[in-house]
């Protein structure tokens, strides 16, 4: 669960606060849970919402986003560089990226949402998470591409 | 070699999906600091809230049949006590016998309650030797035996002066008669002795009574030199000493107890208009920023009034209870401002010559937003009289209670809703019947209530000045 609120937050700090809150949540509502055997997901998607509950707390306000990294990239074979980048490496990637990019990317590519679900969940419209999802990966390449370990053999 | 973008997905998804990291050491501290489980939630709501609601409706219940059972008991004493003192009172107003009833034998007053206070026995016999009453002129000692039935002694007997004079002109080979309850006793006087005769208050053992002690009036020019032996001063009324067998008459009369005060209900409408001076203090939301937030009007954050009527039962001198229904309604009006959700313009800064940086701008929306929660509620109150000794001016009293009210309008959470009120009154009498009531009081929501959006919840209490009437029926 650490892990998965890693993803979802900026920083290690925040992803403590975001644990936290989100195992008072399970705490809370745990007699709520219907099916027992299924309690690890269930535990899942209390952290997910708490993630996004977060997101909307505290950086829904934030009306900047980052354009600049949102630039065209080309599409290039990132199976060697994601294999040999750490995955400490690649979560810090994704910290990295604007707060409604990294939502929507971990939503529907680590998670598997749907643009549907997350439409709904993060209260935008299916068009801005499919928009956010590209700039999203866009953005992940690009600095893939900053650190050097990106292929440059395709180009 | 290139790579479809599902690929790169499914390499990050691998990656980062099952990826592990430790919380640190204290995490479990905090979550356990800062978790409170709720209980499981049961039909019916918490166990302490179904009992503080037993208790109240309990409550509010045994304050209705012990006033209904109050007042049905004092109206029913006091009817038959008031009915008995009042006839009682005309009785003794009037004189204590006519000299057409002592000729003609009619029953007087003082007979008929001497009848009402005797046994049907002694009264059966009683009337039964009225024929020699009816023929003999007598004079009655009705103020003595007034004073029996109502446990007063009267300072002076009352004596049928009208009697004295027929009596004058009876013969002198007229008897004086005395009878007694159960036997009659008779003993003879000359008229040249005494002039006047009294009828003997009914009792139930024989007792002659010697006229000296039971006869007040006479004739003065009459007795003097006689053998009838007087030991008051000429000119003054003589003490009547009644004999001690008319105790027994004194006990079996029934004991008249002071008029009390009819326990009727009274009737009262008020209403009330209420005002409240808290500022609303909204809720976080999560996607709602509000800010600048100020009630609608200057005075009040929130209006509304109360209308209410019912009756109002009197327990004793001091204490009353009303029991009303109500209808309540609070109204809510704020503005606030809050970021439209999407922006209507961008900034666009070049930060090099490949780099731009776009900020969406978003602009303030005022927003008002106006709610209403109407009640019915039913209403119990206990009501205090401060100045029960007053019988004039303005009466001071306090009153405090409760009611549930249940939700007919409005949006809240609770569907029922108690309310707590109190207030300080002063009444006025306007009429005979009719009296002004002002109270300055305060009501208070035990739930609190929130807005459509809920944007606040608040528990809100209110104050008003309670203008009602109140009508004795």
């Amino acid at each position: 669960m650490m892990g998965l609120c890693r993803r979802y937050a900026h920083s290690r700090p925040e992803a403590e606060d975001m644990f936290q809150e989100g195992f008072i949540r399970i705490f809370q509502q745990i007699h709520t849970i219907e099916q027992p055997e299924r309690l690890l997901n269930w535990m899942k998607r209390v952290m997910v919402n708490t993630a996004i509950n977060w997101y909307h707390k505290h950086h829904h306000e934030q009306s900047e986003t980052d354009y600049e990294e949102a630039w065209e990239t080309s599409n290039t074979d990132h199976n060697d560089i994601l294999a040999r980048i750490s995955t400490e490496e690649l979560l810090v990637l994704v910290q990295e990226l604007a707060d409604g990019y990294r939502m929507v990317f971990n939503l529907y590519v680590i998670d598997g949402y749907t643009h549907l679900e997350i439409s709904q969940m993060m209260g935008i419209s299916e068009g801005t998470s499919k928009s956010q999802l590209a700039r999203a990966k866009e953005v992940l390449k690009q600095k893939l591409k900053k650190m050097g370990i990106v292929s440059y053999g395709n180009y | 070699m290139a790579t479809t973008e599902d690929e790169w997905e499914s390499l990050f998804r691998k990656r980062l999906e099952n990826y592990e990291s430790e919380p640190d050491e204290g995490a479990l501290e905090r979550i356990l600091g800062g978790a409170n489980p709720t209980p499981v939630a049961k039909p019916g709501g918490k166990l302490g809230d179904r009992i503080a609601w037993s208790l109240g409706v309990l409550a509010i219940l045994g304050m209705l049949t012990f006033g209904v059972w109050q007042y049905q008991t004092l109206s029913a004493h006091t009817l038959t006590t008031a009915e008995t003192a009042v006839a009682a009172k005309n009785e003794m107003a009037q004189p204590a016998v006519s000299p057409e009833a002592a000729v003609s034998g009619k029953t007087s007053v003082d007979e008929r309650v001497a009848n009402a206070a005797i046994p049907a026995e002694t009264r059966t016999r009683r009337n039964s030797t009225r024929a020699s009453k009816t023929v003999k002129p007598l004079v009655e000692i009705g103020g003595v035996r007034t004073a029996a039935f109502t446990g007063k002694k009267p300072s002076q007997p009352v004596l049928n002066q009208s009697a004295l004079v027929m009596d004058n002109r009876q013969t002198a080979e007229d008897q004086v008669v005395i009878e007694t309850g159960n036997r009659l006793n008779v003993k003879t006087y000359k008229t040249d002795e005494v002039n006047s005769t009294f009828a003997q208050v009914p009792h139930s053992t024989p007792v002659n009574i010697a006229p000296e002690l039971v006869n007040p009036a006479l004739d003065w020019r009459l007795i003097a030199g006689k053998e009838v032996r007087l030991s008051f001063p000429v000119g003054t009324l003589p003490t009547v000493i009644a004999p001690i067998a008319d105790l027994a008459v004194a006990d079996l009369a029934p004991v008249i107890e002071p008029v009390r005060l009819v326990a009727k209900p009274a009737f009262y409408a008020s209403f009330t208009p209420l005002y409240t001076f808290r500022q609303v203090t909204p809720t976080l939301q999560d996607n709602v920023v509000m800010e600048k937030i100020r009630p609608a009007k200057s005075l009040s954050a929130r209006t509304g009034y109360r209308i209410q009527a019912g009756f109002e039962f009197p327990i004793s001198q001091v204490f009353g209870l009303r029991v009303s229904a109500a209808y309540q309604m609070l109204q809510q009006e704020m503005t606030y401002s809050a970021r439209a959700l999407r922006s209507d313009s961008s900034r666009v800064e070049w930060v090099d010559p490949q780099t731009i940086k776009l900020t969406p701008l978003y602009k303030s929306e005022e927003h008002h937003v106006k709610n209403t929660w109407q009640y019915v509620a039913l209403s119990a109150e206990g009501r205090l009289r401060l100045n029960p000794g007053q019988t004039t001016g303005l009466r001071h009293y306090i009153s405090a209670g409760g009611s549930v009210g249940y939700l007919i309008g409005g949006r809240s959470n609770q569907q029922w809703q108690p309310f707590l009120q109190a207030s300080y009154g002063i009444e006025r009498q306007l009429t005979n019947k009719l009296r002004l009531q002002v109270e300055p009081g305060i009501l208070y929501n035990l739930h609190a209530i929130n807005d459509n959006s809920k944007c606040f919840s608040v528990r809100p209490y209110s104050y008003g000045l309670v203008i009602g009437l109140r009508w004795q029926l």
